[in-house]
């Protein structure tokens, strides 16, 4: 039998050890805990211990001239509970998309996200009569006018580019918004929403249901896509818009809150000022 | 229909397309002094006066044209506390001869008489000009306009030949160590500066010396000559200057010397960045929009950062393209002229391409092509239209002299 070569030796202890020295942070105790906070940060090893807490997320990176480079990072991760609503979350933490009680079918509560995000309805209403029974009736009229929710029925203007609408329809009705069906979910039998993109200016819609009898006449929505700061809808941001917004300082009135978050001030300002002399 | 009938169509159709909140009001802006002789490489002031008549104005802005072969405008401010917070889109342009100065007030808004600004300009040569406030100014209530331009004046400025200095008296001059810059915004708000007259042959008997915020002034406060210095602690934001002049024994002094200091111990207004998505797939771009206000010495530049980089200063709005797919914190500094900075930062969250996202319905929607090429059309409307209207202006030119024949 032949022996063994003993020079192949330190071939096989480099295999063995390479990938463990690649990872290594050496003459340091380096912990992660993943437990803390998910914001993306870069940090270097430098002697020590060292924590990171919290995810280590994706990518570092700095910015050059008119473009960035990218200096290191990898492996995304869609968690829920990281504020983002990713692929095949219904919601995360206070994102709601948009979504409440009322445009999930209920008459009333607070739409809460629950920790596997989805939405949790458990704390929403119906109120009082109506309830179980029904099944499916033999239908012998065409539908009636699709519904528009009260809680957003008044709404004027809105500074997002994206608007959810939803109300009520005859039970088992299709609703289309503008002819088109795309998009348009039911949440209960009786119940529509759809979310629309809107574009500057004034946005009208015409929602009708229909079924096997028919179709019903259009209900009309309109919504006026205001530019962040143009509360004059002049279409410029301006030093008229910017008087009409220190009238509204320090209230909630949406008109100024273009980040609603309930007050208007300094962040509201900063907003309006990143638009100052645009036009749409 | 007549020509007159038609020209009063014309104007009337005209007359229906304007501005909706021209409306004119009683409000006021003015300059003051009406007149002002200054020497050359002097520093002055004009003030800006507003009155609000009753209008309740709460925002104003005065634009501002001057020669700028005669003047250099130093500094534009908010003075007075009628109007305490600098508007957007202010600043000044020393090539093209222009100032904006725009005010608001987050109190009462201004009812009667009060100061909107002070500019102030260095004389730059001998002859006479003028400083005006234009027409497009404004007096704002609560998003109307309320100005009568009847009242707009302007100054005339005469600039001379520069003081002469007294026979046998030297020139004085000044260095402050905390303030090295006289153009320069420092947050250094305590001033140490010295003095020596260069020249002359008389000796120094004392120093005339004050600190204010006026350009030109005769300094009060009097000191020993054992004393070429001052020490000024605490001093708040504004541009101040130091006044001092040398006096001799015989009763003669020399010209005074003003010195600008610059302090600006205030950060910028807070600042909330958005991002026109905060959601996207690879190879969307994604714009992050920035902007605030500075009271002081006004917004020098912004800078970004991605996930804790390096700052580098950018400009609204920000364009990333060929972002990677991961997430990106930006993050959005404002720094004011004397380097104080404000931040605020905004995450946007990139996903992989086929990755689908819950997007509104209509947002991928293509624009039509008339809506992304309306201007284009529209020159080429107008230029079709030159182009028939000239075709029928020569030919009945050539059907006349045909038939002149």
């Amino acid at each position: 039998m032949k022996k063994p070569s003993f020079s192949m030796l330190p071939l096989v202890f480099t295999c063995l050890l390479f990938p463990l020295t690649v990872w290594a942070v050496t003459g340091t105790t380096y912990e992660i805990d993943p437990s803390g906070d998910t914001d993306a940060t870069h940090h270097n090893v430098t002697g020590g211990t060292y924590t990171v807490e919290g995810s280590v997320n994706p990518i570092a990176g700095n910015v050059s001239g008119s473009s960035y480079n990218i200096l290191s990072g990898s492996a995304l991760r869609y968690v829920c509970g990281d504020g983002f609503i990713d692929p095949g979350e219904s919601c995360d933490g206070s994102q709601l998309d948009s979504q409440t009680c009322a445009s999930r079918g209920f008459d009333r509560g607070t739409l809460t996200c629950s920790s596997s995000c989805t939405f949790d309805t458990s704390a929403c209403e119906s109120g009082g009569g109506g309830g179980g029974g029904g099944g499916s009736s033999s239908l012998t009229t065409a539908p009636s006018e699709p519904d528009v929710d009260e809680e957003i029925v008044d709404t004027e203007f809105i500074y997002d580019d994206a608007f959810t609408l939803f109300g009520d329809r005859t039970s088992g009705a299709t609703i289309k918004v503008d002819g088109d069906d795309e998009g348009v979910t039911y949440p209960s039998t009786t119940t529509w929403e759809v979310e629309i993109a809107l574009e500057y200016g004034l946005n009208t819609f015409g929602i009708t249901a229909t079924n096997t009898r028919g179709t019903s006449d259009a209900t009309v929505f309109e919504i006026y896509y205001r530019l962040i700061g143009d509360l004059t809808e002049d279409g410029e941001v301006s030093d008229y818009d910017l008087s009409r917004f220190v009238r509204l300082w320090g209230t909630d009135d949406a008109e100024g809150d273009f980040n609603t978050d309930g007050t208007i001030d300094d962040y509201d300002f900063s907003m309006m000022v990143a638009r100052w002399g645009q036009e749409v | 229909m007549s020509k007159i009938s038609l020209a009063l169509f014309i104007v009337s159709i005209l007359s229906c397309v304007g501005s909706p909140v021209s409306a004119a009001g009683f409000a006021t802006l003015s300059l003051s002094p009406g007149q002002s002789n200054v020497g050359e490489g002097e520093t002055f002031q004009v003030f800006i006066f507003a009155q609000g008549n009753q209008e309740a104005i709460d925002t104003a802005r005065a634009y501002i044209s001057f020669d700028p072969d005669f003047l250099l405008a130093t500094d534009a401010s908010l003075t007075g506390g009628a109007f305490p917070r600098t508007s957007p889109g202010s600043g000044i342009n020393n090539t093209k001869g222009e100032i904006s100065i725009g005010g608001f007030t987050l109190g009462d808004p201004l009812d009667e008489s009060g100061t909107l600004a002070t500019l102030t300009f260095t004389a730059l040569k001998t002859g006479t000009t003028e400083i005006a406030l234009l027409p497009n100014s404004h007096m704002i209530s609560n998003g109307e306009e309320r100005i009568d331009t009847s009242w707009l004046n302007s100054v005339e400025v005469m600039i001379e030949d520069a003081q002469a200095v007294q026979e046998g008296a030297g020139t004085l001059s000044i260095t402050c160590d905390s303030h090295p810059d006289v153009n320069v915004w420092y947050t250094e708000n305590s001033v140490y500066c010295t003095w020596e007259v260069e020249g002359g042959e008389k000796a120094i008997e004392s120093y005339g010396v004050s600190i204010d915020q006026n350009p030109d002034i005769n300094p009060t406060q009097e000191v020993t000559t054992a004393t070429a210095s001052l020490e000024q602690y605490d001093l708040g934001d504004a541009l101040w200057y130091l006044h001092v002049k040398g006096f001799y024994e015989d009763g003669t002094e020399t010209l005074t010397a003003h010195y600008p200091i610059h302090i600006d111990t205030i950060p910028p207004n807070p600042i909330f960045p958005t991002v026109s998505l905060e959601q996207a797939i690879v190879g969307e771009p994604v714009e992050l929009w920035f902007g605030t206000t500075d009271d002081g010495s006004g917004i020098a530049y912004y800078e970004v950062a991605i996930n804790g980089g390096i700052y580098i200063p950018q400009t609204s709005p920000f364009v990333l393209t060929d972002l990677e797919e991961g997430t990106y914190l930006f993050q959005v500094g404002a720094v004011d002229y004397a380097g104080n900075g404000m931040y605020g930062s905004v995450s946007t969250r990139v996903y992989p391409e086929g990755t689908e996202l819950d997007r509104p319905v209509g947002a991928d929607k293509e624009v039509s092509i008339w809506k992304s090429n309306q201007w284009i059309f529209v020159g080429a409307g107008v230029i079709v239209l030159l182009l028939i209207g000239g075709g029928i202006f020569i030919a009945a030119r050539r059907h006349k002299t045909i038939s002149q024949f």
